[in-house]
């Protein structure tokens, strides 16, 4: 009979797994346990708090810690390899500890916006995990450069490394992580207090060849020579933060267009940014889905380069450009069907007309942030998708 | 294409119908076109015939890889197929052990997401009686395995 089979067995699971429907299975006997199991604990991911996520989550972390508290074995523990823990303020260096002990074959751990570890945590997973492939400690804030390269020099097999406001880490962290983890793929060392230098990046470009992803947001000691290095030594970059890195020039930001495979872009801050920087980066770079250009102060003649150019773009933020007009809101609507996520806060002259162009052209929209656009009326907003999340809104009395 | 059934029961079909066995495709691609007989010892001849029929009607299909896995939601049956699969229980189980055995990706895949539906929104209690399977958990055990998995309920 086919459901003796663990083989097949396995694979009917999976199709329950991907419905959320697996759970009853691990109950009817010892055989459906074995094969349900390992595919329930395979792939962990948890939420900590943040009441946008919701109590359910916070209930299921909280039952998951307390099991990895009690416990020094648990059945499945040997099967967990992805373990994502984010946005929990109680993550200790004791529960990390655990983790280590229970879930001897990670390679994938991502505790983003999750703290209340520090070095010592950080040290038992470098010893713990000579095959991590992922991790992701962004905004720990209690690290320094003792655990990083320890990281480094035991985790040679690291592809993706985010360390982002992860404490104080120095140009030394980096120069062992571009001498051991040669495979990084992704790498995010954003600012903070020390600043990493040109340097640390030239030497990110002389030792590790296969860059798609770099977050290097905050990196205030960045000059256009560097940007010069990044985009000759990665011309098929995929992703690139370079948000609030005002060292750089209008020249040095328009050298990104040689990357003509960019698919995220984040230059947020940079009030420098000129119109022909923007159009030559939106010409140049068609694939650009993701593209964040907060306070920037972008102009209708950069808008609507980025609708000409840009048309599989999904998330765009414009936040903060005052005198953006609906004619470029309007063509970017009708140019980029994909949008989802919209950000025009404070693009004070946009009316309706505006508006309804985005209601009918815009299906998939599930964000718009509208904060301070003064001149839309409430009517005009009912033409729009109810389920539509419309962010900072609100209307001021005509009276005033 | 000549193929025999476990009970020896002899049925011609088109090679292209018989490449959607990735199992027979190999065979044929080995062997080259040939009168013989393939037998297939593990197949009965009212199950051959279902596989057949699936095989028939999808003969068009794009070739699915064995990694393309990207369709796992297991509710994306068209109505040919859903209707294909009502069938017993002990049908559906044959029916998959030949997908298996022969290699047809689709009809496995098909089948599988079938039990799953059957499986979804019951508890274990009524998965073992629909599939008529003994509770073999001592009572701590099965405590045991409750207690470490109780976060796992809304996964």
């Amino acid at each position: 009979m086919a459901l003796a089979l663990p083989e097949l067995l396995t694979k009917i699971f999976k199709f329950l797994a991907e419905d959320k429907a697996l759970y009853p299975a691990l109950l009817v006997s010892r055989l459906w346990s074995m094969c349900s199991g390992p595919i329930l604990w395979r792939h962990i991911e948890l939420i900590g708090g943040g009441n946008a996520f919701g109590e359910e989550y916070k209930i299921q972390l909280k039952k998951f810690i307390k099991i990895v508290r009690k416990n020094s074995r648990l059945i499945y523990g040997s099967s967990v390899r992805y373990l994502k823990i984010s946005h929990y303020d109680k993550l200790s260096n004791k529960v990390i500890e655990k983790f280590v002990e229970i879930f001897p074959n990670i390679t994938h751990l991502d505790f983003k916006r999750s703290y209340g570890y520090n070095d010592i945590a950080l040290f038992k997973i470098s010893q713990a995990y000579p095959n991590l492939i992922h991790l992701n400690v962004f905004n720990n804030g209690g690290l320094t450069d003792h655990s990083i390269i320890e990281l480094a020099s035991r985790c040679p097999k690291l592809q993706y490394l985010e360390i982002s406001w992860s404490g104080n880490i120095t140009d030394k962290s980096i120069y062992e992580i571009t001498r051991s983890c040669y495979c990084l793929r992704h790498l995010g060392i954003n600012g903070g207090k020390n600043c990493i230098s040109n340097k640390s990046i030239h030497e990110i470009t002389r030792f590790i060849p296969n860059i798609q992803s770099l977050n290097l947001n905050y990196c205030k000691k960045l000059t256009d020579t560097t940007i010069h290095a990044l985009v000759s030594s990665y011309p098929d970059l995929r992703k690139l933060d370079l948000s609030d890195c005002n060292k750089v020039t209008d020249i040095g930001i328009r050298q990104i267009a040689q990357c003509r495979n960019l698919e995220h872009l984040a230059l947020k801050s940079l009030e420098f940014l000129s119109d022909e920087t923007i159009c030559i980066i939106a010409r140049s770079c068609p694939n650009i889905s993701h593209f964040n250009l907060e306070f920037c102060h972008v102009t209708n003649i950069a808008v609507e380069a980025i609708a000409q150019s840009c048309r599989n773009m999904e998330y765009l933020n414009i936040y903060g450009s005052e005198s953006i007009t609906d004619r470029s809101i309007s063509k970017l609507a009708k140019m980029c069907p994909k949008i989802r996520d919209l950000e025009l806060g404070f693009c004070e002259l946009i009316t309706d007309i505006a508006i309804r162009d985005i209601a009918h052209n815009l299906s998939d929209l599930k964000y718009l942030g509208l904060k301070y656009c003064v001149n839309i009326g409430e009517e005009a907003l009912d033409t729009l998708n109810p389920d539509l999340d419309i962010g900072g809104y609100y209307t001021i009395p005509s009276t005033l | 294409v000549k193929l025999t059934s476990s009970e020896g029961t002899e049925f011609i079909i088109d090679r292209k119908v018989a490449e959607k066995s990735v199992l027979l495709k190999n065979m044929l691609e080995d062997v080259g076109e040939s009168d013989m007989a393939i037998p297939l010892p593990n197949v009965t001849g009212p199950i051959l015939n279902k596989v057949i029929d699936y095989c028939t009607h999808h003969r068009d299909d794009p070739f699915v890889s064995q990694e393309d896995d990207s369709k796992k939601v297991s509710d994306d049956i068209d109505d040919w197929d859903a209707e294909f699969c009502k069938v017993d229980q002990g049908t559906l189980f044959e029916l998959i052990l030949s997908a298996n055995y022969l290699d047809i990706k689709p009809l496995l895949d098909l089948t599988c997401k079938t039990v799953a539906n059957m499986i979804k929104g019951k508890t274990p209690d009524e998965i073992r009686k629909t599939f008529n399977i003994t509770n073999d958990f001592t009572p701590e055990e099965e405590e045991h395995v409750r207690k470490e998995n109780e976060w796992c309920e809304e996964r």
